[in-house]
């Protein structure tokens, strides 16, 4: 689904504006970028014009809007004080009223997607490691079948397997279920790596919003780059040589290898 | 180098016969994938699990508990920022006037000072990082434990934050820090460095030494910092002979 904000105001934003499209996997990148997650996930008290597929949001159906969407927080928050995996699941489904007919099926279901195993359920959250406690937090965000999902940087800690994992989830969901991702990080390699679309903030306003590659390309913009976008810029500045974008080390290397060879 | 604290054949959870050593006023990284019992170790150094006749401290240097600081999530007990890095002076029963010097002095240290009259709620995750960080450091214990404290910091953040451990180092600190990615690695000076993987350590030296392993760090998940990932594959390729941090450099030495 696309969202559209236009003339948005809240307590961290003035007149912010900006779209993130349908079927794409969209970045939000620099200060404050976990702030606009919560304003589009419709926590803030926000005043403005603001769409969800052509529909505007009133406060009459402001409840249809705020259910189709998940915010999966950097830190896992446990919200009932239960310890328990098994039972953690069973009052989150409480929690968010879902109309659920086999629970025991949807839960494993839900384990199976993110790849954790059933044996976890007998298991105290307490003793979870980093990493476990993140696909926790996703298998529980897609319990609920919603449509926007919005990730506040869902890799830290994350080693490159898990990610990779887990990007193959985000990837399908997005591509077989039309689900509409976003995801904060102020990690510029993960969003050049991962995302299609990037809304760069800077002092709380939309200082670009555009295709990824593009954007972090332009060096118009005084930002952070990705590591191999800064490097690919440096060679054409200094030596006046256009090597392709690439996205991995590997490709750059052939570039290199054919270009100085 | 004596060792300051040191771990013999422990048996717990993943670890079996596991063994560790850490030097005097080193900066150890502990890095590894995902539950390769980062972590756990550290929380063992730390004395927090009940395996301690398997721990030896150097007791010349930790004589209580209080020489030991360990800090895994930012947890704290007061809502202003000042509050909360007096306390454990207060605790300990020092002085005002001394408390004030220290505050001042940790804070100019951490480049605090403009957050000391502020609530934790405004801050952000690198301000958190570091006001926590000085409440832990401010009453000068010998052996620091960091969990992952870069976790959601941004590059620019993570290279200051590390000369921020350097200066604490040469305050007599021995600082050992676990970290779930290589990035913050290379922003160290003389730093020893430990992988493990699956409670076992497969890796360790210096930096360079650590990094250069670039199939073993691959094949257990752990990403190259982009500029070694770099040297080491263009090495392959016999286009550089040397791991080059500096991007300059490296187009320099290519396109002579």
């Amino acid at each position: 689904m696309e969202i559209k904000f236009s003339h948005v105001n809240s307590k961290y934003f003035s007149d912010i504006s900006f779209v993130i499209p349908k079927g794409e996997i969209t970045g939000i990148y620099g200060d404050d970028g976990d702030k606009l997650l919560r304003l589009i996930s419709l926590d803030d008290d926000s005043k403005g014009i603001i769409y969800f597929n052509k529909i505007r949001k009133l406060r009459r159906n402001y409840y249809l809007f705020r259910n189709d969407m998940e915010l999966v927080e950097k830190r896992f928050i446990n919200m009932f004080g239960i310890d328990n995996i098994y039972e953690y699941f069973r009052e989150y489904i409480r929690y968010k009223k879902l109309e659920v007919e086999d629970v025991d099926k949807k839960i494993k279901d839900s384990l199976r997607i993110v790849g954790l195993k059933v044996d976890i359920l007998d298991r105290r959250i307490s003793t979870l490691t980093g990493s476990e406690v993140k696909l926790l937090q996703f298998a529980l965000a897609f319990l609920t079948n919603p449509k926007v999902i919005l990730l506040d940087e869902p890799f830290r800690g994350l080693d490159l397997n898990v990610r990779k994992k887990l990007i193959r989830i985000i990837t399908r969901l997005k591509d077989k279920f039309a689900k509409t991702i976003v995801i904060y990080s102020n990690n510029p390699n993960y969003l050049y790596q991962y995302t299609d679309y990037l809304i760069v903030l800077k002092d709380n306003k939309v200082l670009v919003e555009g295709n990824c590659s593009d954007v972090f390309f332009d060096s118009k913009y005084n930002i952070k780059r990705p590591d191999i976008v800064s490097f690919i810029l440096l060679v054409k500045e200094k030596k006046n040589v256009k090597l392709p974008r690439r996205k991995s080390v590997m490709d750059l290397i052939k570039d290199i290898y054919w270009n100085v060879k | 180098m004596s060792s300051l604290v040191s771990v013999d054949n422990l048996m717990l959870g993943p670890f079996t016969k596991f063994s560790i050593e850490i030097p005097l006023n080193s900066l150890v990284f502990v890095t590894g994938s995902n539950n390769s019992g980062k972590s756990l170790l550290l929380k063992v150094l730390a004395g927090l699990v009940n395996f301690k006749n398997k721990i030896t401290y150097d007791k010349e240097i930790i004589k209580s508990d209080n020489d030991i600081s360990y800090m895994a999530s930012l947890n704290f007990n007061y809502a202003t920022v000042l509050k909360n890095i007096r306390y454990p002076l207060e605790r300990l029963g020092y002085e005002d006037d001394k408390i004030n010097v220290l505050v001042r002095d940790i804070a100019k240290d951490l480049k605090i000072t403009n957050l000391l009259n502020k609530n934790i709620s405004d801050l952000n995750e690198y301000e958190k990082l570091r006001v926590f960080l000085a409440s832990k450091v401010i009453y000068n214990p010998k052996l620091l434990l960091l969990d992952d404290p870069c976790l959601f910091l941004s590059p620019l953040e993570k290279e200051e934050f590390m000369g921020f451990l350097e200066q604490l180092r040469t305050r007599g600190i021995t600082i050992v820090i676990s970290s779930s990615s290589l990035d913050e690695v290379i922003y160290t000076i003389n730093s020893i460095i430990y992988v493990l993987d699956k409670g076992k350590i497969v890796s360790k030296g210096d930096m360079l030494e650590v990094l250069s392993d670039d199939s073993l760090l691959n094949k257990i998940g752990l990403e190259l910092p982009f500029m070694v990932d770099l040297s080491v594959k263009l090495e392959y390729y016999n286009l550089t002979d040397k791991i080059n941090m500096s991007p300059l450099g490296m187009v320099e030495s290519l396109w002579k």
